[in-house]
């Protein structure tokens, strides 16, 4: 019920849907009320234009046509309604019980579902209301039912194949759940929107194969529903007689209560199964608060990127969440920096935010991120597309689905370079070989397709193809996460030869902080938003300033050396959507001081070259808000 | 090649259930439907007529339900599905040889011009989401595809052939052309036009509404920010990143789309009078020709089969994953 | 920690799972031949990449697969190949899993309450009233304090070291003898991982639990674990105390993993991989030792059939013919793997 409500609320679409039913109901339920013509009395004079006595004109029988209009919605809802429940009903069954038993029964099932979802539907039902001919209602609505169950078993059945492998499924079969509750108590309900929505699609198909089948002439004829209406005004020549009315009222309020099924199951997929799009030109800048301020005096070489006072996150019907809250990191060239975070840090939305990858409904708030002395944050995106790759590219976190499954990788590999003006032949083939070949994989890889890669190699080619311009700068994302341990211990070695070979700066963003330590030049540690600790690496792991720091240095069991008890981080970070007055790691730090830490925040500090922390424990600044002055 | 085998083999088994229905159906039908129809004839019935009424029904032959069955199912085999009772005693096939040309020229036709169409717009209407034009879309595909056929059907007759006489009121030709002549092409054509609008205007907003679907998951996928942050042309990006994508999953639910299109056509045909499968699908039931219906059932299904198979063979070309047998 | 009861939780005894792939009638074999036991109270860390067939072991054990051949007994009872209704149910009491995702092994339309109430009511381990009460001791045990106010809860409003502590209140409220934690902590933030692991190391102590601690990561293997086996591609390979596994691998297979971990201290350039390549599909897996293509000490009996396991100190094995003084002598056939 809460479901429904929320579906109604989320989807206008859904809501016109449903009031458009409401009325129709309504129309069937109080006929009486709102005509006092009967709709099979023939006695109002024949061919009559809609006017004050007749609102919609009457037939050639002398029969009223808006008193047919209110009866025949009593028909015509009942054998949409009912024929779209009963077909639900086999669909669920069969399609649930194809996905609980498997095996032999599914097979069954499966090729029954098949035949009967490529039978054509409309001449199967002439064929068999042929033989129940002159039948009643119910044996309409169950004949329609039979045609028109097979979707929905189908699609019922591969939401319930994945439900039956979720985890929480198999938690209930290993508790002991017998398997009436796992169907019901588990799976059912999380498929009731899929089911709700399939029963809105089968209704629609039942009340276009009624009227079908009136036209036809099937099925019960003297009944009044809104599909007999046309068939007698077909019978009856109302075309010729250009009685216009008898035709356009009962075809109309067909295809409005279809309509009004159809906005009701797209609403509900619109809201159970949201296609969230990410993927836009170029992040959304929303303000910019320009500041010129001088590179920090900390390092001797210009930066490669620079990034000040960044702010960004996402813009929410509940405001803004502030992800990634007034940040300043530099990359020298050739540089390789580490930013660490757990989840929900800010660490990607500081990475994308800053290189304008960031999808709506993320948004920069404020800022500078300036990539060899231009300020990304200022291109259109137009500007943005040509930067890209040549100037900096992405390596994103591994997953199935990075390169398109339906092109060979080769066209992959050179739609970027073409992209940027790379268009001879022999070069783009030369430069693909050789970048196979830097890291690691044989070019006759070239010539397949995705699928037929490992998920290591595929990430490699996503790496050959990040260098393929040779940028300056390339950010990664998580690249090695999702893969296992050795192989990602193979790839990480082949960036780090290749960025030494070729001179390139990386920003590499990952949770693992002892992969981090051993990779890096230079380390930031994000927390909630903020950068509170930026080291060199080996600074950073053998002296770490910040008590988060420090935590997260012993949270990970070592390899070696006694094997004692060690404490993780209790409590959680708090929500970004928060805004704090002081230390975001108050709540859960050991050496908290009260008064001090959740009343002010720290700034971030020098204490030696290039190891700045924000923490009071060593240096009591408090950070200025220059926006705050404005 | 496996793939394609058990396509086929499914092909040939949907066939035979189809088949088997057919032989089923008749059977069920309670009391003496011969002697019904026989009483309906009011003795105008030839008596060979009656013959092939009993065969149809298995009356003449007292064997087992298996021996007709086995006997029926080889009749069928060698392409005879017996006698009209209507047409008497014009052979079931010569009927549907004449009808067929029509309905799979016009259906066909239009099928495909409404996957275009519907299609195309489909795109557009996802890819520029946002957009007064584009956001408008969906309700209106939704209330066309909501439409039955032959009121569609009815209103074009009314406004372009009865009120403005632009096109013909119905059949499929004027009387005594000569075939493939430029006339009887004009004629043909011009004969055309409102059926195959009829058709094209209500399977379009579901083509619509399936590809605006499908482009709308693909542009989450990671595959989709990658190619965007390579810096690819948007024009790139669509043509061989999003649409090769978003094609894939309208092909499956083309067997089901084909069969209410099929269906559609049969209302179609009965507004206009044009002389395909569905008008004399139509006229069988009325005129309760059991043969004739049994023949016209089994191959509405077995056009809508091969167009099926012809979609899944397309399938091989365009997904890599199923070549291999690894997808889907 | 060693065992002190004789009788082991869990035996298995040549435990072989095979499933059917594509429609020819193809199989892989997920688990190939298994032997082991765990002990009463003891930790059993079970370590393997993807595809080494280690979360198959759990799935065996709990019966969410039937095994293909093989003996499995639990408490020194023979368990059917088919259990099936009530018996499935009994012995599903005894053994409890814990999931590796804590996001997606809670139904997110039940309440805390409900879900961890779920198998003292399936067990009859408690009625009526009695079943809240227990819910929140339950729950207060795994450190969701007030456990009556985490009852309510639906998994949405709970951290993921939240819904972890729920699953593993769940796994508890059967009173099981042995529990499956099939990477109990892979898809939690690292600074709460410490402390699930912490919490179920204090359960097995305080319970009297065994547990068979499933997880790709060597060092979590050693903090947890009394003992530790090794996977690959099906095969046990290497088994023995943790800290030996760990200290002084004996396979070289453990080796790559060892030598693959994030070692903090280390650099990156200067530890260098002894071994290439990926784990051999499951379907086309080599005639001889699984490892044997990607191994730079290979000889020529590798690929001769399937190398026994050869006991190095007591209670550490490992599947390698290096350990076998006449084969070992053998030529290095892959010198070039070697050098790279």
């Amino acid at each position: 019920m809460n479901g429904a409500l929320t579906i109604l609320r989320r989807s206008p679409r859904a809501t016109a849907g449903a009031v458009i039913v409401l009325i129709m109901l309504l129309m069937a339920a109080l006929a009486p009320a709102l005509t006092s013509y009967s709709p099979t009395s023939q006695e109002y004079g024949p061919w009559i234009i809609p006017g004050r006595e007749h609102l919609l004109g009457t037939t050639a029988l002398g029969q009223d046509v808006w008193a047919q209009i209110l009866y025949g919605a009593r028909k015509t809802l009942l054998i949409g309604l009912m024929a779209g429940l009963i077909a639900t009903l086999i669909g669920t069954t069969v399609g649930l019980a194809g996905a609980y038993f498997g095996g032999r029964v599914e097979d069954v099932l499966n090729v029954i579902t098949n035949v009967f979802l490529v039978l054509p539907g409309l001449p199967l039902l002439i064929i068999v209301s042929a033989f129940v001919r002159g039948a009643g209602v119910w044996s309409i609505i169950l004949v329609i039912a039979f045609t028109g169950w097979a979707w929905g078993a189908r699609v019922i059945r591969s939401q319930a194949l994945a439900l039956r492998n979720r985890d929480f499924v198999q938690a209930a079969i290993v508790s002991g759940e017998r398997p009436g509750r796992i169907v019901f108590a588990e799976m059912l309900p999380n498929m009731a929107g899929l089911i709700a929505a399939n029963f809105f699609s089968t209704s629609l198909y039942a009340v276009l194969s009624e009227a079908g089948l009136a036209f036809l002439g099937f099925g019960d004829v003297s009944s009044v529903t809104w599909g007999t209406m046309l068939y007698w005004a077909q019978a009856r020549g109302a075309l010729l007689q250009g009685a216009w009315w008898w035709i356009a009222a009962p075809g109309l309020l067909i295809a409005l209560l279809g309509t009004a099924f159809a906005l009701l199951n797209f609403g509900i997929d619109e809201v159970t199964n949201p296609k969230i799009v990410h993927s836009v030109g170029a992040t959304k800048v929303l303000r910019r608060r320009k500041k010129e301020r001088e590179a920090p005096a900390t390092t001797g070489t210009p930066a490669l990127l620079a990034i000040r006072d960044l702010d960004a996150g996402y813009a929410t019907p509940q405001g803004q969440v502030r992800a990634v809250r007034d940040v300043g990191l530099d990359i020298a060239p050739g540089e390789f920096v580490g930013l660490a975070g757990e989840s929900g840090c800010g660490k990607s939305t500081l990475a994308f935010a800053a290189t304008r990858l960031l999808d709506a409904p993320g948004a920069v708030f404020g800022g500078q991120s300036v990539l060899a002395g231009q300020d990304l944050l200022d291109l259109s995106s137009e500007q943005l597309r040509h930067v890209r790759w040549k100037d900096y590219s992405m390596v994103f976190q591994a997953s199935m689905n990075i390169l398109n499954p339906v092109i060979k990788v080769r066209e992959q590999v050179y739609d970027a370079m073409q992209a940027h003006g790379i268009t001879d032949k022999a070069a783009l083939d030369a430069r693909a070989t050789e970048l196979f070949r830097l890291v690691g994989i044989r070019e006759s890889y070239l010539d397949a397709y995705p699928h037929q890669l490992s998920g290591g190699m595929k990430q490699r080619v996503v790496i050959a193809i990040a260098l393929a311009l040779e940028p300056k700068l390339v950010v990664m994302d998580e690249p090695t996460t999702a893969l296992d341990v050795v192989v990602q211990r193979q790839i990480l070695q082949e960036i780090d030869a290749v960025r030494r070979r070729l001179g390139i700066s990386i920003l590499f963003i990952t949770h693992d902080l002892s992969l981090l330590v051993e990779m890096s030049d230079r380390i930031a540690i994000m927390y909630a938003g903020e950068i509170i600790e930026e080291a060199p690496a080996k600074a950073l792991y053998a002296d770490p300033k910040h008590p988060y720091t420090l935590k997260m240095m012993n949270a990970f069991p070592p390899l070696d050396g006694p094997r004692e008890r060690r404490e993780g981080i209790p409590g959680r970070p708090p929500p970004l959507s928060a805004e704090l007055p002081g230390c975001p790691f108050f709540d859960r730090c050991p050496s908290r001081m009260p008064g001090k830490c959740d009343k002010h925040k720290p700034a971030s500090v020098d204490l030696s070259p290039g190891h700045r922390v924000a923490c009071f424990l060593h240096s009591d600044a408090v950070k200025e808000y220059p926006d705050a002055a404005d | 090649m496996a793939y394609i085998l058990r396509k086929l083999g499914f092909l040939i088994f949907t066939l035979w259930v189809a088949a088997t229905l057919n032989f089923i159906l008749p059977r069920l039908v309670p009391g003496d439907p011969v002697g019904a129809m026989i009483a309906k004839y009011q003795g105008k019935l030839d008596p060979s007529a009656v013959d092939a009424l009993r065969i149809a029904y298995g009356l003449n032959d007292l064997g087992s339900p298996l021996s007709e069955y086995v006997k029926y199912l080889g009749n069928l085999l060698h392409g005879d599905f017996g006698r009209s009772i209507s047409q008497f005693p014009t052979p079931v096939m010569d009927i549907v040889r004449l009808a067929a040309p029509w309905t799979i020229g016009l259906v066909g036709v239009t099928t495909v011009l409404a996957f275009l169409l519907g299609s195309a717009l489909g795109v557009y209407s996802a890819w520029r989401r946002g957009e007064r034009l584009a956001d408008a879309m969906p309700p209106i595909a939704l209330f066309l595809n909501s439409m039955p056929y032959m009121w569609v059907g009815l209103v074009l007759l009314y406004l372009l052939a009865f009120k403005s006489s632009v096109f013909p009121l119905g059949n499929a030709l004027d009387p005594f052309l000569k075939a493939w002549t430029p006339e009887w092409w004009s004629s043909m054509l011009r004969h055309a036009v409102l059926p195959g609008l009829t058709l094209l205007i209500v399977s379009a907003g579901g083509w619509l509404i399936t590809m605006r679907n499908n482009v709308m998951s693909v542009m989450g996928e990671d595959y989709i920010a990658f190619a965007r942050a390579k810096g690819l042309t948007e024009r790139r990006l669509l043509n061989r990143y999003v649409l090769r994508n978003a094609l894939l999953p309208s092909f499956t639910s083309f067997g089901m789309a084909m069969g209410f299109v099929v269906g559609g056509s049969i209302l179609m045909e009965t507004v206009f009078s044009y002389p395909g499968l569905g008008l004399q699908l139509n006229n069988a039931v009325t005129t309760l020709d059991y043969p004739l219906m049994q023949a016209l059932f089994f191959f509405i299904a077995l056009a809508v089969l091969l167009a099926n198979f012809i979609v899944d063979l397309l399938y091989v070309y365009i997904d890599p994953r199923v070549r291999d047998g690894t997808g889907t | 920690m060693l065992p002190t009861d004789p009788t082991p939780a869990l035996e298995l005894q040549n435990v072989t799972k095979r499933f059917s792939v594509g429609r020819r009638g193809a199989t892989v074999t997920a688990v190939n031949d298994m032997t082991l036991s765990i002990g009463r109270g003891e930790v059993l860390g079970l370590v393997g990449e993807s595809g080494s067939g280690k979360s198959t072991i759990a799935r065996l054990v709990t019966r969410l697969h039937d095994p293909s051949g093989g003996e499995m007994r639990l408490d020194g009872r023979e368990v059917p190949v088919r259990l099936r209704g009530r018996e499935l149910r009994q012995f599903r009491r005894n053994v409890q899993m814990i999931f590796q995702d804590p996001f997606a092994s809670l139904n997110p339309l039940h309440t805390v309450g409900y879900t961890v109430g779920r198998p003292l009511r399936i067990h009859g381990l408690a009625r009526g009233g009695d079943v809240n009460a227990q819910v929140a001791a339950l729950l207060d045990r795994v450190g969701l304090t007030p456990g009556a106010d985490y009852a309510a809860k639906r998994p949405h409003e709970l951290s993921g070291g939240q819904r972890q502590r729920v699953v593993i209140a769940r796994a508890l409220a059967a009173q099981p003898t042995l529990i499956l934690a099939d990477e109990p902590t892979s898809a939690l933030d690292v600074s709460i991982r410490l402390d699930i692991m912490n919490l179920l190391l204090d359960l097995v102590a305080q319970e009297g639990l065994s547990m068979l601690f499933i997880t790709h990561d060597l060092a979590g293997a050693r903090y947890m674990s009394d003992r530790i086996a090794v996977m690959y591609a099906g095969h046990l390979v290497e088994i023995g105390p943790a800290s030996d596994v760990i200290g002084d691998p004996q396979m070289p297979y453990t080796q790559l993993l060892k030598s693959a971990a994030p070692k903090p201290e280390g650099n990156l350039t200067a530890t260098s991989l002894e071994a290439r390549g990926e784990v051999p599909d499951l379907a086309n897996l080599p005639p001889g030792c699984p490892f044997e293509p990607r191994c730079p000490y290979a000889r020529a009996a590798c690929s001769q059939g399937l190398p026994q396991m050869y006991e190095i100190a007591p209670g550490h094995l490992a599947r390698c013919i290096l350990h076998d003084p006449v084969l070992a002598a053998q030529p290095p056939i892959h010198p070039v793997i070697a050098a790279t």
